[in-house]
């Protein structure tokens, strides 16, 4: 009945955007059993597009222990290279992330040894590794500036602080070298902080995390012109207190990703369980003037996810600032990739990802936009005794 | 007066606040609750049954089972006694490491559980089997109804709700 009413609502409240048309599923790595691929980087950037190139980046323990690779490919191909291990050590390395530095040249960063290290590769030479920071750290994004600066913000483990830092990571003939890291928030005398995403709108940084400094998770941004000051941070989600006061301390809202355009637009998604029934929903916000305000909460999935919980959300933006949100949930009874875009009247209806759904399970999905305004994306599609990763583009 | 008034709402708040430190809905406070890696490792030497408690930070409802249920002594023996017991952050991205090796975050955990309210409690063999979930505020009836059923190993023969409709 329940999901009778939902579509007959929907049929009253649709909003249609064209539809977007995918090439196949292309594998990026085939499946072995027991080898499981992991793309989770802090604000779900395991996908990167240079003007002639994609590169993804992911974990596996195809070596018997977790480890970080990467393949890519010129956007023209439709093959994957084979992969690259990007990390050295026997250490366990965790959430990975990449960023385009120009055609044939991506910065990685990732989690190993419960440290954040950095690597740049071009075309398939693999540069010297770098140590981020000596404390315990992970939980890593990294965004370039128009004018060219390169930033990478992390989770910085304190004694029982964490906390997002920043540092601007300069790149002299194919050296890496790092700025001191400054602390993010710093008007809040005990952090406890985790997942930053950060992006760049034009040359001022914008940056979201999540925050459990009021006894139940929120999403807070700051901004800075300079990469070294940050604002005061503000509230991203709408504050929803417990029904009952003597119980808890409000709702959850939890893996915040951002992104941006070429003219002062910044998007954020999350996992928000304000309707803590139906678990997470995926909720969005928009901001016009370059992450120094965001506007009202809005629901970017629509009413036939409304009784399940969605997981992964991945969000991207064109130059030009047309926005997706991409992630999955099991409404047709396994996952599935699923998306929305907005348009001026709003989220439009939830879309379905052909080569990432049906048989099997497509899960934690990562997108960008190729400077021609395409969607690619990437996604983990779970067997029964592995994973493998797969990768479309709009056509 | 006035002064009185305002004296008796400092201390009411002072007194809230206290008590609103303590409900941010962490594990249950005087039971011996363990990371995943460690419950499952203790498991496979007691041959316990895992119950595994998936609680969100600032849960009201995980914060009414802690103080309403979990406070009573007849339920912290049973669970003491009984189970290996397992504490899961529901949006922590602390790792887990599945029975067949994989390792992810507890937040994968949910996921992959498609837990959508907390708390969720899942009973689980120790091989990592799921036996069975039970999500949302559960009474010490509640609880103990479940162990009667695990400790009977019902499970082998009939889903939960067949059993508590002989009860």
């Amino acid at each position: 009945m329940k999901r009778l009413i939902a579509f007959l609502f929907l049929l009253c409240s649709s909003i249609y955007a064209d539809d977007l048309q995918f090439s196949d599923a292309i594998p990026v790595t085939l499946n072995k059993p027991g080898v499981f691929h992991h793309m989770d980087a802090s604000g779900r950037k395991n996908i990167a597009i240079s003007k002639t190139h994609v590169a993804v980046v992911w974990e596996d323990n195809r070596s018997g222990k977790p480890q970080i690779y990467t393949a890519f490919k010129p956007l023209t191909s439709s093959r994957f290279t084979k992969a690259l291990q990007l990390n050295s050590s026997d250490h366990d390395a965790y959430e990975p992330t990449l960023l385009a530095i120009d055609k044939t040249t991506f910065l990685y960063a990732w989690e190993e040894n419960q440290r954040v290290w950095l690597k740049m590769v071009t075309g398939n030479k693999a540069g010297f590794t770098l140590q981020l920071d000596r404390q315990r750290s992970s939980q890593i994004s990294l965004a370039k500036t128009a004018n060219g600066k390169i930033y990478a913000a992390w989770i910085q483990h304190i004694k029982q602080q964490s906390q997002v830092v920043i540092s601007e990571i300069k790149i002299n003939k194919q050296q890496l070298l790092f700025q001191p890291a400054v602390i993010v928030d710093t008007q809040t005398s005990h952090r406890r902080q985790n997942y930053p995403s950060l992006v760049a709108v034009n040359n001022t940084l914008v940056i979201g995390w999540e925050d459990r400094q009021h006894g139940h998770t929120r999403i807070y941004t700051s901004y800075s012109i300079d990469g070294k000051s940050f604002a005061k941070k503000q509230l991203l989600n709408d504050f929803i207190p417990p029904p009952n006061p003597e119980f808890g301390r409000g709702t959850g809202a939890t893996r915040v990703a951002l992104a941006s355009d070429e003219n002062n637009k910044v998007a954020a998604v999350w996992m928000d369980k304000r309707d803590f029934l139906g678990g997470y929903d995926v909720y969005a916000a928009l901001s016009t003037d370059a992450g120094k305000s965001f506007g009202p909460d809005e629901k970017a999935q629509d009413m036939l996810g409304e009784n399940l919980p969605q997981w992964h959300p991945a969000i991207a933006m064109t130059a030009s600032g047309n926005i997706i949100v991409a992630w999955d949930d099991p409404r047709d009874d396994s996952p599935d990739i699923w998306y929305s875009q907005r348009t001026v009247e709003g989220w439009s209806d939830d879309e379905a990802v052909s080569p990432a759904s049906g048989a099997g399970a497509q899960s934690s999905p990562s997108i960008a936009f190729d400077p021609q305004g395409r969607l690619h994306i990437v996604w983990l599609h779970q067997m029964l005794q592995g994973t493998a990763l797969r990768y479309a583009y709009q056509q | 007066m006035i002064n009185l008034n305002m004296d008796v709402r400092k201390l009411l708040s002072f007194i809230l606040l206290l008590f609103a430190c303590n409900s941010f809905a962490e594990a249950p406070k005087g039971y011996p609750f363990v990371s995943f890696d460690q419950g499952f490792k203790q498991a496979q030497q007691s041959n316990k049954i895992i119950f595994l408690y998936f609680g969100r930070y600032g849960c009201g409802w995980c914060a009414k089972t802690n103080a309403v249920t979990f406070s009573q002594q007849k339920i912290k023996k049973l669970f003491t006694q009984n189970y290996e017991l397992v504490y899961i952050d529901a949006e922590s991205g602390n790792r887990v490491t599945l029975p067949t090796g994989e390792r992810i975050t507890e937040l994968e955990l949910g996921a992959r559980l498609n837990a959508f309210a907390t708390p969720l409690f899942v009973y689980m063999e120790p091989n990592g089997k799921t036996i069975f979930r039970a999500p949302g505020f559960k009474t010490a009836d509640d609880f103990i109804g479940f162990d009667q059923y695990i400790q009977g190993k019902h499970y082998q023969k009939m889903s939960i709700g067949e059993f508590l409709k002989t009860q």
